[in-house]
């Protein structure tokens, strides 16, 4: 199991001066398929509704920050998600779990529904799952910091219901500190 | 007892009272005299008494033991006969009630989710709606039809019980635009995601292989109920088990034809038959068949014996799988639920109940088809369906499926996994008849897809090659990268066929797919991509072993180059010399780590894949890459409901971080390069963003490659079931094979996240470089500015680093 020193790094630029045009195309292309997986950045609320885009972290440590999370990009995922969050405030959170599996089978890549199947099951006490869920969020995440932030906040939530009330602190100070 | 002679004088005493008075004198004068004789007799018959009497009395006793023999034999008879009805009626009964609710479990397969936006064609969802039976139509008036129409198709999709709720019978529309949806409607209203049902894939029935769709006598289409009665049994609704009528009526036509054209015996009598008895023709077995008829009439009602008929009756055999009833047979025959037959395919599967082999609509479509026609001539002259209809659909061919393995979805070794996994929470038993139904993670395309590239590409391979070369075999897993979920499982050549299930259980050395483990290990204990390792001639003498020289498999050895270049080329001896800094030990803590079990071999063979792995498990490893450091268990099952739709379990996606993501991402893109520009060469996708390793075991014996791109991992292997050499290596074995599915499949390219420390390094040396001074590979180096420059490459770093290129690392 990994520690949370694993933050992920900031996205510099790739292609220096020591890169060729061949390489650097590669990467460019490797960036861009990223892209078009990872989709837009219209930004929704918890409930799934849209919501206004804005910084996704808490400067103050006590308060759980602002989360924004980023919708998936398929219509398909989009509507599980909003089923699975109608579905969360009817009180079923085991449909709701059924509905984001199936908008992760869609885009499995990304990392904003992992977020939200990583809150779901922590509301289900089932922390380990949530755990895990929230680690592949964050290595989903990769440079997308708003996804990034939403999943290491996740994470942060995690080690509160267990009890790890400093490695949470840790995280929304870090994460803190690198919203600047 | 009077005799006539005393019965005559009395007449005579009573008919001339006058005469009374003389003929009394006369008889005493006659009495003396007699008297006189009497004793005289007497005397001379003492003798004889004694003797006489002996044989009356044995006569007599005789007489009576037979009496009571036949007594006590009746009795006895009665008892038995009266044991031998109630142990009848309790088996009958017994095993008619289990068997009329004994369901096996159904498994479904994924359904295809449909939303605008999606990458599908239009022909990609008519193949879709083909396979699940839907029939193309003009009017769209029943479910289960579709309409192509330009740009798009309309869809009247069927009822299903989800998971979640159920979907009722929907009309919509789908177009497209280029190679995706455009957009969707349903009653004018624009729809955003619906699903359609899934296909079934299999059941769980006994180990005799009887296969059913159990119908509740609601779904019994009423022209199949009339049907079979005005075919089979005319007298059903009115005789107790048995037709005397019927029974001659088919003597007299047995005999008119001097064969055995007609049986005699009820609907009934034949339910009997099938549940209960053999086939052997013996009157003791008739006698036994009229009996349990007659208490299954006394027992159950029509009705209920009419369904179990119709769910029971044997409809012809596919392998080792038995098709009963008529759902079954309707999927199997038509691929269609038996609700949408139309009376032409209602006849054709009455007229195979006569004789599944003899009228099989696949080897003898013209008998089956005469006697279907007369089928349809019984269902008209009965009424049962109109002149109409009749002259409608007497001309038709009949339409059955393809081929016998072409009816409906059946997946044989994806079942085994199935099984495996529900093994722990349900029981054999269960799974036979408490009628569960099974959501999988089974694609049904991709396992079309991997199927026909392995018996394609086995039979491609074989061409040309002696007989004794021909006995390939091979298997494959593929699973989606990122939940486990597995899409496709082929066993053997022979998809459809269940046998040895090579992919869970051949368990056969992996050669060098297993290289990566050894990297990954180095790259987490200090060494990079460009760390220069040895691929030079070795003997090593292992404490308590024999003394081992690998080589290379070309016999060549190159001297030292960088770890991304013996991967690529797969070095036996550098990477040996690799295992060997990094340590047994070390590499087996971490095949541990991300498989969940130990290695069994402990000694360095164990670096070139001296390790016995089935194909699921060595997936089961690349899952920890293709997922970007997640270990995910191979996972078939999603969920199981009861026969009410009720939950009873779920199996939620299950991960565990293993690897760190960085170090994931590193490894996958120097499996990039190897195939790019190592083993994977000659494979076509090998610059389209693939990711993947080949392996071949001593004496060219086991094939393997395990690849994955953005989407989907697969591994394949190919080898021999006596385990004799195949002459193939990794890729022209087994790469084949995937390349033949990912044709099908295509290419969802992988997708390389940003790393700050990926630097461009010559590819023979490992020195830092640019593609303008060196042949080079862009790699994630853990400390790019201590990496050094190759000579005469114009590159700007700082004074330091400058040093160290110009003294040496």
């Amino acid at each position: 199991m990994l520690g949370i020193e694993t933050l992920p790094s900031a996205l510099k630029a790739l292609v220096t001066g020591q890169l060729s045009r061949r390489t650097s195309t590669l990467l460019v292309t490797f960036l861009l398929a990223g892209c078009v997986s990872t989709g837009g950045n219209v930004p929704v609320s918890d409930s799934g509704k849209p919501g206004p885009s804005g910084p996704t972290a808490d400067d103050n440590a006590d308060e759980p920050p602002q989360r924004v999370i980023t919708p998936p990009r398929s219509s398909g995922a989009q509507t599980l998600l909003a089923q699975a969050n109608n579905a969360l405030d009817n009180q079923r959170p085991n449909t709701a779990i059924v509905l984001l599996e199936r908008a992760i089978r869609i885009e499995p890549r990304e990392a904003s529904l992992w977020v939200r199947l990583s809150e779901v099951h922590l509301s289900q006490r089932d922390d380990v799952t949530a755990f895990q869920h929230a680690r592949k969020a964050i290595a989903l995440a990769g440079s997308n910091s708003n996804k990034a932030a939403a999943a290491w906040l996740q994470l942060a939530k995690v080690y509160e219901a267990q009890g790890k009330t400093r490695e949470a602190r840790q995280i929304r100070q870090r994460y803190s500190r690198a919203r600047g | 007892m009077i005799s006539s002679q005393k019965l005559t004088r009395l007449f005579r005493y009573t008919a001339n009272p006058q005469c009374i008075g003389v003929n009394r004198k006369r008889d005493m004068a006659k009495k003396t005299a007699s008297t006189r004789k009497t004793t005289a007799k007497a005397s001379s018959n003492k003798n004889t008494q004694g003797q006489e009497s002996w044989g009356r009395r044995l006569r007599r006793g005789l007489f009576k033991l037979l009496v009571k023999t036949v007594l006590w034999a009746s009795l006895v008879a009665i008892l038995v006969g009266a044991g031998y009805l109630y142990y009848l009626d309790r088996n009958i009964s017994k095993t008619f009630e289990g068997r009329r609710w004994s369901v096996p479990a159904q498994v479904y397969a994924q359904p295809l989710e449909l939303f605008p936006g999606k990458r599908l064609t239009n022909s990609q969802l008519q193949e879709e709606l083909a396979r699940l039976g839907y029939r193309k139509t003009a009017d769209l008036s029943a479910p289960g039809s579709y309409q192509p129409i330009p740009g798009g198709v309309n869809v009247h999709l069927r009822s299903f019980a989800f998971m979640e709720a159920t979907r009722p019978s929907t009309r919509l529309q789908v177009m497209f635009v280029g190679r995706q949806i455009q957009r969707m409607n349903s009653s004018g209203k624009p729809l955003d995601l619906i699903r359609l049902e899934p296909a079934v894939i299999g059941s769980f029935f006994p180990s005799h292989g009887e296969d059913r769709v159990i119908l509740a006598p609601d779904q019994v289409p009423d022209l199949l109920a009339n049907g079979l009665k005005a075919v089979e049994d005319r007298t059903f609704d009115e005789h107790k088990g048995f037709s005397i009528t019927g029974i001659a009526r088919a003597a007299l036509v047995n005999l008119r034809s001097g064969k055995r054209q007609q049986g005699g015996s009820t609907l009934t009598q034949q339910l009997v038959k099938s549940y209960f008895l053999t086939n052997e023709r013996t009157i003791e077995r008739k006698l036994r068949e009229l009996a349990m008829a007659i208490i299954l009439e006394m027992r159950f009602s029509k009705e209920d014996l009419l369904t179990a008929y119709i769910n029971e009756i044997f409809l012809g055999q596919n392998g080792a799988r038995a098709i009963h009833g008529f759902g079954l047979g309707a999927q199997y025959y038509f691929n269609k639920p038996l609700n949408e037959l139309p009376p032409d395919q209602i006849a054709t599967l009455i007229s195979i109940i006569r004789g599944p082999s003899y009228y099989n609509p696949f080897r003898h479509p013209e008998r089956t088809l005469q006697r279907r026609n007369r089928i349809l001539d019984t269902f008209r002259d009965d009424g049962l369906i109109s002149q109409d209809a009749h002259q409608r659909v007497i001309g038709k061919p009949l339409g059955v499926v393809d081929s016998p393995n072409s009816g409906g979805a059946y997946y044989p070794a994806f079942m085994d996994l199935v099984r495996m996994e529900l093994r722990e929470r349900y029981s054999a038993k269960d799974l036979r008849s408490q009628g569960l139904r099974i959501f999988t993670t089974l694609n049904p395309r991709t396992q079309e897809n991997a199927q026909q590239a392995v018996s394609r590409t086995l039979k491609a391979i074989e061409q040309g090659r002696a007989p004794s070369q021909r006995d390939l075999q091979a298997s494959t897993v593929v699973a989606d990268t990122q939940t486990g979920e597995v899409l496709a499982l082929v066993g053997g050549r022979r998809g459809r066929v269940d046998g040895f299930n090579r992919a869970l259980n051949a368990q056969r050395p992996v050669g060098s797919v297993i290289k990566p483990l050894i990297v990954l290990t180095a790259l987490e204990n200090g060494y990079d991509w460009s760390s220069l390792v040895n691929d030079e001639e070795i003997t090593l003498i292992p404490p308590n072993g024999e003394p081992w020289s690998p080589r290379n498999y070309d016999g060549k050895s190159r001297g030292e180059l960088p770890i991304i270049k013996a991967l690529a080329l797969s070095l036996n001896l550098a990477t040996v010399d690799l295992g060997n800094r990094v340590g047994i030990g070390t590499v087996q803590a971490r095949f541990t780590d991300l498989l969940g079990y130990a290695a069994k071999n402990r000694y360095p063979s164990f670096f070139l894949g001296a390790e016995a792995m089935s194909p699921l498990r060595l997936l089961e490893l690349y899952g920890n890459f293709a997922s970007g450091g997640f270990r995910v268990s191979p996972k078939s099952v999603i969920a199981v409901l009861d026969e009410q739709g009720n939950a009873l379990s779920h199996y939620p996606f299950a991960l565990e971080q293993t690897i760190d993501p960085d170090v994931a991402m590193s490894l996958n893109q120097g499996l990039e390069i190897v195939m790019r520009r190592g083993t994977g060469r000659s494979s076509p996708y090998a610059k389209q963003g693939v990711a993947g390793k080949t392996g071949t075991s001593n004496d060219n014996r086991d094939s393997w490659f395990a690849g994955f791109d953005n989407s989907k991992l697969s591994v394949v292997w190919v080898g021999r079931d006596d385990n004799k050499p195949t002459g193939l290596t990794g890729s022209s074995g087994a790469m084949r094979i995937w390349n033949a599915m990912m044709r099908e499949e295509g290419v969802d390219p992988l997708i390389i996240l940003a790393n700050e420390n990926s630097v461009a390094i010559e590819y023979d040396t490992g020195l830092q470089a640019t593609d303008k001074c060196a042949d080079v590979v862009v790699l994630p180096i853990t400390r790019p500015d201590t990496l050094p420059i190759k000579p005469g490459c114009n590159i700007k770093v700082g004074l330091g680093q400058r040093l160290r290129s110009i003294f040496g690392r």
